[in-house]
């Protein structure tokens, strides 16, 4: 009993120690971003308070904890650059293989969306098959305006969804609109791992049409918007991983494979060509060292 | 010499070969368990040398613990044993790219492409048969090889038969994502083959056939006729 109690404290320990290290990690790189002005945090959000949150969450998850100690670091380094917590649902961790990824909810999309320069709101409609919807495409810029969209208390069915759009209001230029019909949200729900027949598309088919056209504007937004800093990194890393479809997969294992298969030749005696590593990691450690060198130079060396 | 190979498992339910020179053997995985493989061995165990293990899931590792407590020698890399949580003097962590002798066997460890941590194949050279590779659960290869002997490769599925299956919903997404991702395409061996000095090769074994992906009599024929050399099935 004695030895029993003494090996859960060692445990219990081992697991805070293990905690204290990633997570004081991730909060000094944050003190680091903050220091250097690269990165704010909304009001009222605590990283401390964040990471917490997501290590409670990893505990419950025992793939999670065999992950990668740089993955998990980098996973809660994301999540605390782009002010998402767990606690709110506006993230949760996925493992792929020996790495943690993050990703995002659509709650969470909206609000990292919401903390880009220039963006006042994001909100979302249903359109049914009852509504009066008409949109208009302005031809100055190209950007699809909403010129009316009536509806009837009546209106609101399930069973006849036609649409859904999203807008971006954004500060001093003219509002960000994405429309899709609902062959559209339906097609971007087959992408996902229940193809759009999980019991939360059945039950709330209006709630999960938002979420598709949420995701779709604010993941063009990202892409355009010329905002370089590290919350959109952190945002397309969520993004991606959260984006992975099978046809994705398919496409970056082929990548991987035509880059780097069969390119190294090894054996007993010799050492390998190129110390054994690709043409393209060559390049990159080349690059760096070029980098590396030309800091120094300007610094004065 | 031919390659005197017993194959005990070659499936997700568990991998596991022995492979016979006239005075020694080198287990290579123990993804079964030590009853079965002391069985195959018809109890002798005498002439077994050591094991090597290529990454830390289970139907490549089940026997770890039991043979090093047998006193059999266990090759891996460090992170597989750290993932199992084994430790013992008989569980030998090895390196990629550094060579190691076991018995008249001589071993190169190279990394592979598995989501597994450090997962390894191995180029093993012994006198009676040559150089045989042993490559498995890994999507491609970033090594070529000279003057093998006998390959002994993974061919898990044909891009032909998963696409075929997706369109028709029969196969799990996250499974299919994963696939892409950790296991050889018979698509990848063929590109290995073609990359790969043959010149000397005797004979292909082809290994970890999926269930529902994969076509024997197909996987033999094209490998065959891509390389003119003799292919078994495991």
């Amino acid at each position: 009993m004695k030895d029993e109690t003494k090996t859960k404290i060692v445990k219990v320990s081992g697991a805070l120690v293990h905690e204290k290290n990633v997570t004081d990690e991730v909060l000094n790189k944050i003190k680091a971003l903050e220091a250097g002005g690269n990165i704010f945090f909304p009001q009222n959000y605590s990283p401390e308070n964040a990471l917490k949150s997501a290590w409670l969450k990893l505990q419950d998850d025992p793939k999670a904890l065999k992950c990668t100690k740089g993955s998990i670091a980098n996973a809660l380094l994301d999540m605390v650059v782009q002010g998402l917590t767990p606690a709110k649902n506006q993230c949760y961790f996925i493992t792929y293989g020996a790495e943690l990824k993050l990703s995002r909810s659509y709650m969470g999309t909206v609000a990292v969306t919401k903390r880009l320069k220039g963006i006042q709101d994001v909100f979302a409609n249903v359109i049914y098959a009852d509504d009066t919807f008409q949109y208009k495409i302005n031809l100055e810029n190209g950007l699809k305006e909403i010129v009316k969209h009536d509806q009837d208390f009546k209106n609101i069915d399930n069973n006849k969804i036609v649409g859904a759009y999203c807008v971006i209001v954004r500060e001093g230029k003219q509002n960000y609109v994405e429309i899709m019909n609902i062959p559209q949200i339906k097609a971007a729900w087959g992408q996902g791992a229940m193809k759009g027949d999980s019991p939360a598309h059945k039950k709330f088919p209006e709630e999960m049409a938002k979420k598709s056209v949420i995701n779709r504007a604010c993941k063009l937004f990202f892409n355009t918007s010329d905002d370089s800093d590290v919350l959109i990194d952190a945002i397309n890393r969520a993004t991606e991983a959260e984006y992975t479809t099978v046809e994705d997969a398919q496409i970056s294992a082929q990548n991987e494979v035509e880059e780097n298969a069969n390119s190294v030749e090894i054996d007993f005696d010799d050492k390998p060509q190129n110390d054994g590593l690709t043409d393209k990691e060559k390049a990159a450690i080349e690059a760096k060292e070029l980098e590396e060198a030309n800091a120094q130079i300007e610094a004065g060396f | 010499m031919n390659l005197d190979l017993q194959i005990l498992g070659s499936s997700s339910k568990g991998n596991c070969y022995l492979l016979n020179t006239p005075g020694e053997t080198l287990i290579l995985e123990c993804g079964i368990s030590y009853k079965e493989i002391q069985k195959d061995l018809s109890f002798d165990l005498k002439k077994v040398l050591g094991c090597i293990v290529s990454h830390s899931h289970s139907d490549h590792s089940k026997g770890i613990k039991d043979l090093t407590k047998r006193s059999i020698d266990v090759y891996s890399s460090a992170g597989t044993f750290t993932t199992l949580g084994i430790k013992s003097h008989r569980a030998i962590p090895v390196e990629p790219l550094k060579s190691f002798d076991v018995g008249g066997f001589r071993i190169l460890p190279f990394d592979i492409q598995h989501d597994a941590i450090e997962p390894l194949g191995y180029l093993i050279e012994h006198a009676s048969f040559g150089r045989l590779l042993f490559v498995t659960d890994t999507f491609y290869l970033k090594y070529k090889f000279r003057r093998l002997n006998y390959v002994m490769i993974e061919c898990n599925y044909s891009e032909e038969i998963v696409n075929r299956r997706y369109e028709n919903n029969e196969i799990n997404v996250s499974v299919l994502k994963r696939l892409f991702n950790s296991h050889f395409s018979l698509e990848n061996v063929k590109e290995f083959f073609r990359a790969n000095d043959l010149s000397k090769l005797k004979g292909i074994y082809l290994m970890h056939l999926s269930d529902g992906n994969s076509d024997s009599a197909l996987f033999k024929d094209e490998i065959e006729k891509l390389t003119g050399v003799i292919t078994n099935v495991c």
